[in-house]
């Protein structure tokens, strides 16, 4: 969840984490509808849905107000089911999918023929949660319906899967460490410069000194490709990340969560990132329906198709508050500061252009975020839930050149996206 | 020294597991028997009773059930003693001690009750209902807790032939009512995924 931030410099808009979960990992009681919600046969509980959502966006593809912006409004369909079994022997499986299917109203032609669907499935069982030694299988998929960075026919739409397994040996009540594999790729439908794919391996040790307080131990390692390579834009890497914290309740309001550690990315060509990373987050229930959350946390990320990689310092507050067990009201606030490595482009590494400069040759932004959110349980069989989010970055970074005909051209970095959005959903 | 040790200890849980029931007068010899409490509600709660079967009953069905209870007891202490034996004839002096431990207890219980058991017969025989219901409930007690030794002793010395398991283990977690309830260990498992789209001022639009 709260590496998730980190993705959010350039706000993949449709993959925003939820807003209940607090970065400290505590969360708002379910409502009470979802406890009769469902159709159960045996310990397992599966609940179908359908959606209708309806979205304003003022900037689909993510424009500055210099270069002209693109409004649309949005019907999404959005039928899909969660499965699980909350109270668990020796099998616990989550299982949740869903399907988007967009349809784009707009004055710009460009914005109707964007992608039609989209969709997200999870899935983990975890075998013998409960014994000394067990073991997990986890996948997730996610097809994104994305629009370019301008007005164009074409798509950012991509085909995402990690999937993996691992063993989980817990000797004591006290001590749980998790080793695990993963492999995941990532392939685009028009953009296939873009498809990348990695091997993931994961070693995770917590040990619970106290009931409530647990001490971490993390380290990440991947080994990743990309189908095309290039020099200075993107380049093979094995990041990898490692740190020890301490996560738990301070008193029976406050729980937070501290960590530290390095990470550096092996970068196969170029400058490479050797940082601290690190989180310090807070979180403060003063009744079991009132959640604060604000934290701090630094990391760095694949920049993927610029400079390689960056650097994140980032800050953020979330509020919610659940009246009646039915309303939530939840509100988020992030900011997030990007620190690029020196990048200057040359001749033919920007297509369209003949000739090209960068107002910046470490590039820096600052990416923002807010989202208000209320979320009604009408009855068992309806929820409802209208919002605003705001999305942008802040920058002063620009590309200007010409064309080889020599008209000028100028790509500024910073765009700002409004959204409204309300949906009705049927469950049963 | 160990087992002289062990034994002064089960003598010792054997006076606090019927201290009640002496202190409700199992009566001696010679002495009148002591006024049964008028309320029984826990008196009767220890002992698996519906205060409506009691009121149901006929003494002298309450005698002859009596006299199961005493045979009942009297088995249980015999399938301990066959246990004993078999922990003797295998050495295990672990399980000796502990099974000497708890039929030290059992043989006090049902000492007690064959007096109870006297007691009763002598209630019934002068029309004393609320006496005899008062024995017949310490007698009820008493099984109850000589089975429960049964098992005790079948389940000591760690697990075996005897000790037989059924079903799903019940687990009772007690939390104070404004404990946090929430695992902290909660979202570490899962995956992060970062899904990032071609910024713009940048070679892709």
């Amino acid at each position: 969840m709260a590496k998730a931030i980190r993705g959010a410099a350039v706000l993949a808009l449709l993959l925003l984490p939820a807003m209940a979960v607090a970065q400290v990992g505590l969360s708002l009681p379910p409502v009470q509808d979802d406890e009769v919600r469902g159709v159960r046969f045996g310990q397992f509980v599966w609940v179908p849905f359908l959606g209708i959502e309806g979205r304003y966006n003022s900037n689909v593809f993510r424009q500055d107000s210099r270069e002209g912006r693109s409004e649309a409004g949005i019907l999404t369909l959005r039928p899909g089911f969660s499965l699980g079994n909350p109270n668990y022997s020796w099998l616990h499986l989550t299982w949740d999918a869903s399907v988007d299917v967009n349809f784009w109203f707009s004055d710009d032609p460009n914005v109707r023929k964007q992608g039609r669907v989209a969709a997200e499935t999870g899935l983990r069982a975890e075998f013998f949660p409960k014994s000394v030694v067990g073991f997990y299988i986890a996948d997730r998929f996610q097809r994104t319906s994305t629009p370019p960075n301008e007005s164009s026919t074409q798509r950012y739409d991509r085909n995402f899967n990690h999937v993996g397994a691992g063993i989980q040996v817990r000797p004591g009540s006290a001590l749980d460490f998790s080793l695990g594999y993963a492999y995941a790729f990532d392939l685009f439908d028009r953009f296939s410069e873009g498809d990348r794919s990695f091997h993931e391996v994961r070693l995770l040790a917590l040990w619970k000194f106290f009931p409530k307080t647990l001490f971490l131990g993390d380290v990440d390692w991947r080994y990743q490709q990309w189908s095309t390579a290039q020099t200075g834009f993107r380049s093979g890497s094995m990041p990898l990340r490692a740190a020890l914290g301490v996560r738990g309740f301070v008193t029976r309001q406050l729980a937070l969560e501290v960590r530290a550690g390095y990470g550096q990315g092996f970068y196969r060509e170029g400058s490479d990132v050797q940082t601290f990373i690190g989180k310090a987050a807070l979180a403060w229930m003063p009744t079991p329906f009132t959640l604060v959350d604000f934290g701090y946390q630094r990391d760095f990320e694949d920049a993927s198709f610029y400079g390689r990689w960056f650097t994140t310092d980032s800050l953020r507050l979330k509020v919610a508050q659940q009246f009646l067990r039915r309303v939530t009201l939840a509100g988020e606030f992030g900011w997030s500061y990007l620190s690029f490595p020196r990048v200057v482009p040359g001749t033919g590494d920007v297509p369209g252009y003949s000739s090209v400069t960068v107002s910046q040759e470490q590039r820096r932004d600052h990416a923002l975020k807010a989202r208000l959110e209320v979320g009604y349980s009408a009855l068992r069989y309806l929820s409802l839930k209208v919002g605003y989010q705001m999305d942008g970055i802040l920058t002063g970074f620009r590309m200007t050149g010409t064309t080889p005909g020599g008209a000028p051209l100028v790509d500024y970095g910073g765009w700002w996206v409004h959204q409204v959005f309300g949906e009705v959903q049927v469950l049963y | 020294m160990s087992r002289t040790i062990g034994r002064v200890l089960g003598v010792a849980a054997t006076v606090w597991a019927f201290g009640a029931l002496a202190q409700g007068g199992t009566g001696t010899a010679g002495t009148p028997a002591v006024t049964p409490p008028l309320d029984r509600t826990a008196e009767l709660a220890g002992s698996n009773l519906r205060a409506s079967d009691l009121q149901a009953m006929s003494m002298e069905e309450m005698t002859r059930r009596a006299d199961r209870l005493v045979e009942e007891m009297d088995r249980a202490v015999k399938d301990v003693l066959g246990l004993l034996s078999q922990a003797v004839a295998a050495n295990d002096f672990t399980r000796i001690n502990s099974v000497n431990q708890t039929l030290t207890m059992m043989k006090g219980l049902l000492r007690i009750s064959g007096q109870n058991a006297i007691s009763l017969r002598e209630a019934v025989a002068s029309r004393d209902r609320a006496g005899a219901e008062h024995e017949f409930v310490k007698l009820h007690i008493a099984r109850n807790r000589i089975l429960a030794l049964r098992d005790q002793a079948q389940a000591s010395g760690g697990t075996s032939g005897e000790t037989l398991f059924l079903g799903s283990p019940l687990v009772e977690r007690q939390f104070a009512d404004d404990l946090p309830q929430a695992d902290v260990a909660d979202g570490l498992q899962e995956v992060a995924i970062d899904l990032m789209v071609p910024p713009s001022a940048s070679p892709y639009y």
